[in-house]
């Protein structure tokens, strides 16, 4: 029986993940931070970002896909550490027996296929109860298990501006802007973390499992909510700002020295106008207020990218922090990678294997007591850990291991051209 | 369990807000000069506080401090976003026998310690505003609480999954900053895997397209078109022709040639309004579509509404309003308990 350390608080906590792309993965990789046994499983072809069929160009080290591109693609190692790797094919009906059997023996699943995938594969929630009445499933499909629109097809980039972000989002009321990033992924990877660990708090008190839905149309709502509310109480829907602020002023991103270099700077109050005023060498007694600045906020954009322009913008961050300015370099990957401070707090972790390269991946913002998780994991190559768990978990032979294998109910390769072929006749 | 909240940097107040959600008792602490104003600072503060038990304790001063550790003493959790200066008055690290939870700027070491630190400056720093915006234009930072609301959940999380563990941490810490960084799928992993730094693209996320938004006739379409779903778009628009066109005869051709598309699409797009967009998109062609919508049109949404995901909050003076609900639920769905909002304690 393993025992839950101070950083490693899931310890003992075991999550069956059938997650792809973005969202699900993020959600399970801070699980597995957090000490989950976190069993990702996929088809062997996988989906999503190690899609098997076609390398994603240049996505990986140095650009190079090399022989095993799917085990190589950056963006899956960085999303999948401190994962399992089992590959099962869940299409045929060993495949879907081992599946139970492993639901048995774990705590919850989760996964973000579409609404109806599940019970399409035979595997929905009452399955799932039937294997192990205590089952904590996550589902997080686009929008939501139920309603007149849970059937549509959804991707983070498509669903954010069905949230209502993209109408209050630009650099003018006629120039509306997404994130260019499917931000409801990362606002879904998130809150499926709090809606796990939620689910395992209340089992812990009721003894019971439950079915939870997350859509990722209504997390990314939820993160808009006092605009919702704003838009009630005024009877208009907030405007489009670009880059400053309702309460603050001036607030913006501003010119710096160099190529496509920016500084961001934001006045909250008075004094910081003040202190702002006294660096910039500019005549600021003309706007003593909060209600002066916004009305002059063109002017003052000018005064202040007018100076900020001549400035390296992490010198003038510098300075401008000293002073108790919130001010922020608009920082590009190099300068987030080398920032002395995230340097200086250990934030990076760097992780590789025979297969790829060791780089420096995004860490965990949590410390416990002070410390950083320890004993972190690269992500699992297709199938690395198909002996192991069945073996371990489901105390499975080697003979049967094999044979399995054979069938090509798991694998730890993706299907040959004629593997393919045979399939698609069959 | 109780659960004892207080700072202003919205990022705890979100924090609680999900506790509250999941049924515990949370207790917020105002400064005696917290009183929400404009309509803005109601909304964040209706969204945030509805629901928890609310005092106002002046804590910069030394009585107030003292009311705070008795609070503090008869919790079980205590959740803070004051900036580190405060919390080494309040002698944090030994301010409570409850579990201590932080979300600040910048963590609780480090040479940036007592920089001051915003949504806005966070983005930046992070790596999200560099790669959000116009190619040749400023970039762009998100309008919402976004760093505050991340990190609210990242503490959530970690400081429920200790508090029911083993062996619960004494203190948990947040970085708001290594929050951004820690959620940023395109910009490090971009240098770290080729050297090259990913840059603003405008609405197009660049690696495969048509993906990007588009004008139609009353609003914006977004189109999410992987390789898979290129002949159900050419189906859509009614231009069969595209098929047999070089320039977009594969997934690398599409994105040689992403300006001609482009004008196709805009133009193909502006006959139809934002819902015949899903209609026919969505509904007809099984499409990965969406449009830009009002924030009156998602209130107004018949599929949030089946879904019962709108909470009622009765806000004096003003009547009925809605808010969103939790962020995940039970299935089925069922309706949210009706709220009250009371604005802080003055006592």
């Amino acid at each position: 029986m393993r025992v839950a350390t101070m950083d490693k608080p899931l310890t003992g906590i075991r999550i069956i993940d059938l997650t792809h792309v973005w969202a699900g993965p993020l959600g399970t990789r801070i699980l597995g931070d957090l000490g989950a046994e976190v069993l990702k499983i996929e088809t062997d072809t996988a989906r999503g970002l190690r899609d098997m069929r076609i390398p994603t160009p240049g996505m990986y080290p140095g650009g190079d896909p090399k022989d095993e591109h799917w085990n190589r693609h950056g963006e899956f190692n960085k999303l999948n550490r401190n994962k399992k790797g089992l590959s099962i094919n869940l299409k045929t009906d060993e495949g879907k027996s081992i599946f139970l059997a492993l639901v048995e023996q774990s705590d919850v699943v989760i996964e973000n296929f579409s609404a109806t995938a599940m019970d399409r594969l035979g595997l929905g929630y009452q399955s799932l109860r039937d294997a192990n009445p205590n089952i904590i499933y996550v589902a997080m499909p686009g929008f939501g298990t139920a309603g007149p629109d849970s059937d549509f097809v959804a991707f983070g980039p498509s669903v954010e501006p069905m949230t209502g972000l993209t109408a209050m989002m630009g650099y003018s009321e006629e120039e509306q802007h997404t994130t260019a990033m499917g931000l409801p992924d990362a606002v879904a990877g998130v809150t499926a973390a709090a809606a796990v660990v939620t689910a395992i708090a209340q089992r812990k008190e009721t003894g019971q499992g439950q079915h939870l839905d997350l859509p990722l149309h209504e997390g990314t709502i939820n993160l808009l909510g006092e605009k919702y509310i704003e838009a009630q109480l005024t009877g208009s829907r907030p405007a489009v700002l670009a880059n400053r602020s309702a309460s603050f002023s001036p607030q913006g991103i501003y010119p710096c020295k160099g190529d496509d270099e920016w500084i961001a700077i934001s006045c909250p109050d008075d004094s910081t106008w003040a202190s702002l005023v006294s660096i910039l060498a500019i005549e600021g007694d003309q706007y003593p207020t909060m209600a002066a600045r916004q009305q002059h906020h063109d002017q003052l954009d000018e005064l202040i990218g007018s100076f900020t322009r001549q400035c390296d913008k992490h010198e003038l961050m510098v300075r401008l922090q000293e002073a108790s300015v919130p001010a922020g370099a608009v920082q590009k990957a190099p300068d987030v990678l080398s920032d002395p401070h995230v340097l200086d707090r250990d934030y990076f972790v760097e992780m590789g294997g025979e297969h790829i390269e060791r780089v420096p991946y995004p860490g965990s913002p949590v410390k416990f007591d002070g410390q950083r998780a320890t004993n972190w994991q690269r992500a699992p190559k297709l199938g690395e850990h198909n002996e192991e768990v069945l073996r371990d978990v489901l105390g499975m032979t080697d003979t049967e291991i094999s044979r399995l294998r054979d069938d090509g109910v798991i694998a730890n390769l993706p299907p040959t051209i004629e593997d393919s072929r045979r399939r698609s006749k069959n | 369990m109780r659960v004892l909240e207080f700072g202003d940097n919205i990022a705890a107040g979100y924090c609680g807000r999900l506790f509250h959600q999941y049924g515990i008792e949370v207790v917020r602490v105002d400064l005696s000069s917290d009183i929400a104003i404009s309509d803005i600072e109601r909304s964040l503060d209706i969204f945030l506080n509805t629901g928890k038990r609310r005092v106002a304790i002046d804590y910069r001063t030394e009585e107030g401090r003292e009311l705070l550790a008795r609070l503090a003493q008869k919790s079980d959790l205590v959740v803070t976003d004051c900036l580190p200066a405060l919390l080494d008055e309040l002698d944090w690290h030994h301010f409570a026998d409850a579990m201590r939870v932080s979300i600040t700027p910048f963590g609780l070491d480090g040479p940036y310690r007592d920089w001051q630190g915003s949504g806005h400056i966070l983005q930046a720093m992070g790596g999200y505003t560099y790669i959000i915006g116009d190619p040749n234009r400023s970039p762009l930072s998100m309008p919402m609480h976004y760093v505050e609301y991340q990190s609210g959940q990242f503490a959530y999380a970690a400081a429920l999954a200790s508090f029911i563990s083993d062996s619960p941490s004494s203190e948990i810490e947040v970085s708001m900053l290594e929050t951004v960084m820690t959620l940023s799928q395109w910009s490090t992993i971009y240098w770290t895997m080729q050297q090259k730094i990913r840059k603003r693209q405008g609405n197009r996320m660049g690696n495969v397209h048509p993906v990007s938004l588009y004008r139609c006739k009353d609003g914006f379409v977004y189109l999410t078109i992987v390789p898979t779903f290129w002949h159900n778009l050419v189906a859509m628009i009614d231009r069969p022709e595209l098929l047999d066109d070089e320039r977009f005869s594969s997934a690398t051709a599409r994105l040689d040639n992403m300006d001609a598309l482009d004008d196709i699409l805009n133009e193909s797009f502006l006959d139809l309004t934002m819902a015949e967009c899903l209609e026919l998109g969505q509904r007809k062609y099984r499409l990965p579509i969406g449009t830009a919508m009002t924030l009156d049109q998602v209130l107004d949404s018949e599929h949030l509404e089946a879904r019962h995901y709108w909470q009622n909050v009765t806000v004096p003076g003003h009547g009925k309003i809605r808010m969103p609900g939790a962020a995940f639920r039970k299935t089925p769905a069922m309706a949210q308990p009706d709220l009250t909002y009371a604005r802080r304690d003055d006592g």
